[in-house]
């Protein structure tokens, strides 16, 4: 179950997310978004499998179309105009390229979440938030164990009711509304009062003691290190390039992607008022640092796969 | 109360300086990322409140319970699978056990409840807003006469519901979802999300309305038994 | 060596007016296992929690606990955490994280523990009690007995001098229970931890325990070896009197010399050595031909996917009887007292009912939905006189303004069953109504099933309290894989049962044919 990217220990794999996420949102460059896209893609149908295809197609698709229509049809700004509405505006290639962009940071950003849920489990979460705030955590931790309690309480108080009591008949919509109230009210007193008794095993268990630790049965190991160190030197690479324009773009009042060359060709494109220049030295360094950032939970997956596969072979 | 005039200054100064530095740092997603440091330090602030109140055990139990309450009341009508009951739970913990206990509920109940719907660019805005929510109706009717009518409890709980949380949780996604600020794509998303705001509102409103007598004296029970949150004479 | 002397303590709540403890005077060495004893509400829970600072009750307290020599008070909070563990009733209540081994770290983590030492701990723990297979799992996936041991063990690792149990085993099941005491005397054994444990089922753990202390009314009315409590019966009330093991029961009725027995084994060499006087007298049961409840060859899952909870289950339960249905859990018992309810139904098969039912679920929390107990009874029926009438029956008419939270678990056990009497039906089903209670409640309940009886009602018990059944039901059944396996009147069903049948009938086996209980075996002993 916990192999792979998986497999690590809960910092790194919260790192990782956080990373792809804040970059995710902020960079607005054709060829990041498409890099962080391809990434997010790629993993969520490793983790997802053909389930991950259905949600893709059935779900995240139409998503992104809807929001590119409903965002390149409502801004009219830009200086190309591609043709023009029956209400008059113009619909304009540079609204066409913002829609384009954000709509695929909606995409990005869901996936890599998508991506977080299978990977970051409660049990991996409660560990790093219960290293920052031990007391948040251990009130979650409580929570989530107290609502099947709670569910069952109140399906059994339900059809306890219906089981004697009021007999049938008495139906009504008022009537059936009082009940469930009713039946709420007592699952409200039973989770409390049956709270204070947890309460007081805490406390015979030495809750409030100081000086309490945080036990948890993930390990930090060497491979964990190395990749933490990769994780920073990469994000050190992308915000290198990113804080030196490589990844600047502005797609109003006309499309200009990473003018600030220090190296390559400077294209313009008349019929679309579009300047760009994808290839500076800097550029490509932020760029394959943001390959190896979005592609790694893949690469490290992959190459635990081959490493298995060998192993086995060896026999 | 010094430490009331501290923070509201922090507030103060903090939220302006948050969203000047995202002007001048950080082209193009300002606004959003300016909304959700802003969510960020409020929460961060009532959680760190939370590590460093002195509360007592079972005051610990009470919250973990309401926010188990409050989840497990988001899928408990079978016969209407929209309506959600957490919160008029986390409302009617608010009023009765303070407002900032209010805050840390709303927002707890909605991070457990993404822990098993799924975590998202949501998660922030909607603890922001369900705390929030429960924080101004803990302003109003904590201790106060007003909270044993049932029909000013609903009025008040549906409309922050619909416009307080509804608001928040809209404007979180309006600006991840559209391209620029103040356009009519944002409008759009405030337009799809209104129908869901006024069924969180109005069913808020119905649960307020029935749950004020039961429910709320079944908290202050509680409350008084066993001395929550300094309540009664411990 | 005294580890624990406690001295002329007394004890009053911060509410009340008369003290809850009297007097109480007791020396418990180190390694003894103490098993205290005495009905609901005599002060035995009071008196564990005096022994635990962190969770005593407030109130006025005075007299002396030493422990090691030293006042109790006097311990730093971090001391009385890890000398004294404490397990509580409810299984469920007293687990406080999610996961199996959060819990067992739970109490490790608050002392300060480092990792590594806790995960030491944790792996002693599980490998003594067997666990290991749970450690991954959800502490609300696991089993009451189950769960039970997981609290005992999250104690444990906290390697405590003292073991304080309050009724541990009172919400398992007897297979669970015994489980449960069997790790609890291990522990004792092995380890010289002391034990001090309250208890309702007395068969299971004299066996086991170095001194019984009975207490009534905040008093200590004895406090000897198990066998030396033969020499004073006459102090004992007459509660914890029934309560005694079965040869225990036998050997005083009939003015036994010598040493008390105390185990089966015991009582059987005893009887033995007995003269029987008279033949089994035949009990005179009468069964109407006509059934209140009749099912033929149904089956029942809960869902499509899942196995046959109940499958080709056919019963006749005859009108005017007192019925109870046995078996382990798991076996569908609590599914059958749905579908004879009417809250469930046979996707196959036929359910015909001769009157109308009421069910008492096992939760009888489940059944509270009123601030008062008035409100409870006046809910569901209007009639004054009749609410006077079952709530003498049931013992509750001193409690009526109480509110059904603030009431003892004995109490809301017999508030439940006053509501289930007020609904005036014709078929009476109780699930479990004697779990978890003491010899009063017991009493209280035969007294109402006989009522009900005699009033031409039907009464259908489903229980795991063999004892209970066989003194006051008529028919058994024995539910096993969701079919009947075994049915009969109370006296053929147990007789042919080997295992599972009364301590009486295991007593006498082979010396008295067919005697059930233990009233059956003293009218054949010569006094």
């Amino acid at each position: 179950m916990n192999s792979g990217f998986k497999g690590y220990n809960p910092y790194v794999n919260m790192l990782f997310f956080i990373s792809v996420i804040v970059y995710g949102m902020l960079i607005r460059h054709p060829v990041y978004l498409a890099l962080s896209l391809l990434g997010a893609f790629v993993y969520y149908l490793r983790l997802k499998g053909k389930a991950g295809i259905k949600t893709f197609l059935c779900f995240i698709l139409p998503m992104f179309l809807f929001v590119v229509l409903i965002n390149s049809f409502s801004n009219h700004y830009g200086v190309t105009a591609l043709f023009t509405l029956p209400s008059g505006n113009k619909f304009t290639f540079e609204s066409l390229m913002t829609a384009t962009a954000t709509s695929l940071i909606v995409v990005i950003v869901m996936l890599w979440f998508f991506c977080y849920n299978e990977v970051v489990t409660a049990d991996k979460f409660m560990h790093v938030f219960g290293k920052i705030l031990p007391v948040g955590a251990l009130v979650i931790s409580m929570a989530l164990r107290f609502i099947p309690m709670y569910r069952k309480q109140f399906s059994d108080t339900h059809n306890a009711q219906k089981c004697f009591g009021e007999p049938a008949g008495k139906d009504g919509y008022i009537n059936r509304i009082r009940n469930f109230v009713r039946v709420s009210a007592a699952t409200v007193s039973h989770a409390l009062e049956n709270a204070i008794q947890t309460a007081d095993s805490m406390k015979a268990r030495g809750y409030g003691l100081k000086g309490r630790t945080s036990y948890s049965r993930f390990r930090w190991t060497s491979r964990d290190t190395v990749i933490i160190c990769l994780l920073i030197l990469l994000n050190g690479a992308v915000i290198f390039g990113v804080t030196r324009d490589c990844a600047y773009c502005i797609y109003n009042p006309y499309v200009v992607i990473n003018p600030s060359a220090d190296f390559g060709t400077t294209f313009f494109i008349e019929d679309l008022n579009m300047t760009l220049n994808p290839f500076s030295p800097t550029g490509i360094i932020s760029m394959t640092a943001y390959f190896f950032l979005c592609f790694m939970p893949v690469i490290i997956d992959v190459k635990e796969d081959i490493r298995w596969n060998r192993s086995r072979s060896k026999i | 109360m010094r430490k009331k005039i501290a923070s509201v200054l922090i507030i103060t100064l903090l939220i302006p300086a948050i969203i000047i530095a995202c002007m001048f740092l950080i082209k193009g997603k300002q606004y959003y990322v300016s909304s959700l440091l802003i969510v960020f330090s409020a929460l961060a602030a009532f959680f760190i409140s939370l590590e460093h109140k002195k509360l007592q055990t079972r005051d610990l139990v009470a919250i973990s319970s309401v926010v188990a309450l409050a989840v497990a009341g988001r899928a408990l009508l079978f016969m209407l699978p929209q309506v959600k009951l957490t919160c008029s739970i986390v409302i009617l913990a608010a009023m009765v056990f303070g407002p900032d206990v209010g805050f840390i509920c709303g927002a707890l109940s909605m991070l457990v409840s993404n822990m098993f719907f799924g975590q998202g660019v949501h998660t922030p805005f909607q603890m922001f807003g369900m705390g929030l929510v429960a924080f101004l109706c803990g302003l109003i009717f904590y201790k106060n006469k007003i909270g044993d009518n049932r029909f000013a409890v609903a009025i008040v709980g549906g409309i922050l519901c619909f416009a307080v949380y509804g608001f928040i949780v809209d404007t979180g996604s309006a600006i991840f979802f559209s391209s620029s600020f103040n356009s009519a794509s944002m409008l759009a998303v405030y337009a799809s999300g209104f129908k869901f705001n006024i069924v969180h509102g109005v069913t808020t409103f119905f649960v307020l309305l029935f749950a004020v007598p039961g429910i709320k004296n079944t908290f202050e029970r509680i409350a008084v038994k066993y001395g929550l949150f300094g309540e009664g004479s411990q | 060596m005294e580890q624990i002397k406690i001295e002329d303590l007394n004890f009053r709540y911060a509410l009340s007016s008369s003290d809850c403890l009297n007097g109480i005077n007791l020396t418990v060495d180190k390694g003894e296992y103490i098993v205290i004893c005495g009905k609901s509400g005599c002060g035995k829970t009071t008196l564990l929690r005096q022994l635990k600072p962190a969770i005593a009750p407030k109130g006025k307290r005075s007299g002396s606990i030493l422990f090691c020599g030293r006042s109790i008070d006097e311990l730093s909070p971090r001391e009385s955490t890890e000398k004294i563990g404490f397990v509580m009733q409810s299984p469920e209540n007293q687990a406080v994280t999610d996961k199996v081994w959060h819990e067992l770290a739970f109490g490790l983590e608050n002392l300060g523990l480092s990792t590594a030492e806790i995960k030491l701990r944790i792996s002693e723990m599980t490998a003594y009690f067997g666990i290991d297979s749970l450690m991954d799992k959800n502490v609300n996936d696991l089993s009451g007995g189950q769960l039970q041991v997981l609290n005992l063990a999250s104690v444990m690792a906290m390697h405590p001098d003292v073991l304080i149990l309050d009724e541990p085993t009172s919400q398992l099941d007897p297979v669970a229970a015994q489980s449960f005491f069997d790790i609890l005397n291990r522990i004792n054994k092995d380890m010289g931890i002391t034990v001090m444990l309250t208890e309702h089922r007395l068969e299971n753990v004299f066996v086991d325990a170095d001194r019984i202390v009975v207490m009534d009314e905040g008093k200590i009315l004895a406090a000897d070896t198990p066998s030396d409590l033969g020499e004073k019966r006459d102090v004992l009330p007459e509660l914890v009197r029934l309560s005694l093991p079965a040869a225990m029961r036998i050997f005083f009725a009939v003015d036994g010399h010598g040493k008390t027995p105390v185990s089966v084994r015991e009582g059987r060499r005893w009887l033995e050595t007995k003269e029987i006087t008279a033949p089994l007298p035949e009990q005179n049961i009468q069964i109407s031909d006509d059934a209140a409840v009749k099912l033929k060859n149904i089956y029942f899952r809960y869902n499509k996917n899942d196995r046959d909870v109940i499958s080709n289950l056919s019963v006749n339960i005859p009108r005017g009887s007192i019925y109870s249905l046995l078996g382990s859990n798991g076996a569908g018992k609590t599914t059958l007292a749905k579908l004879i309810a009417g809250a469930e139904k046979p996707y196959c098969g036929k359910v015909k009912l001769n009157g109308s039912t009421a069910l008492m679920p096992q939760n009888v929390q489940a059944l509270f939905t009123e601030k008062t107990v008035r409100d409870e009874l006046s809910d569901l029926c209007r009639d004054e006189e009749i609410i006077r009438y079952v709530s003498e029956l049931t013992q509750i008419n001193g409690l009526l303004d109480k509110n059904p939270w603030d009431i003892s678990g004995g109490e809301q056990q017999r508030l439940a069953v006053a509501k289930v009497l007020l609904c005036d039906r014709d078929i009476y089903i109780f699930d479990e109504p004697t779990k978890g209670m003491d010899m009063e409640f017991k009493t209280v309940f035969a007294e109402i099933i006989s009522e009900l009886k005699s009033k031409g009602k039907t009464v259908i018990m489903i229980s795991h309290d063999i004892e209970f059944c066989a003194v006051n039901t008529e028919l058994c059944a024995l539910i096993f894989d969701g079919d009947i396996s075994a049915f009969g009147t109370v006296r053929d069903f147990f007789s042919n049962n080997h295992f599972y049948t009364t301590a009486a009938n295991r007593i006498s086996r082979d010396l008295i044919g067919r005697a059930v209980t233990c009233e059956d075996v003293i009218k054949c002993v010569k006094k």
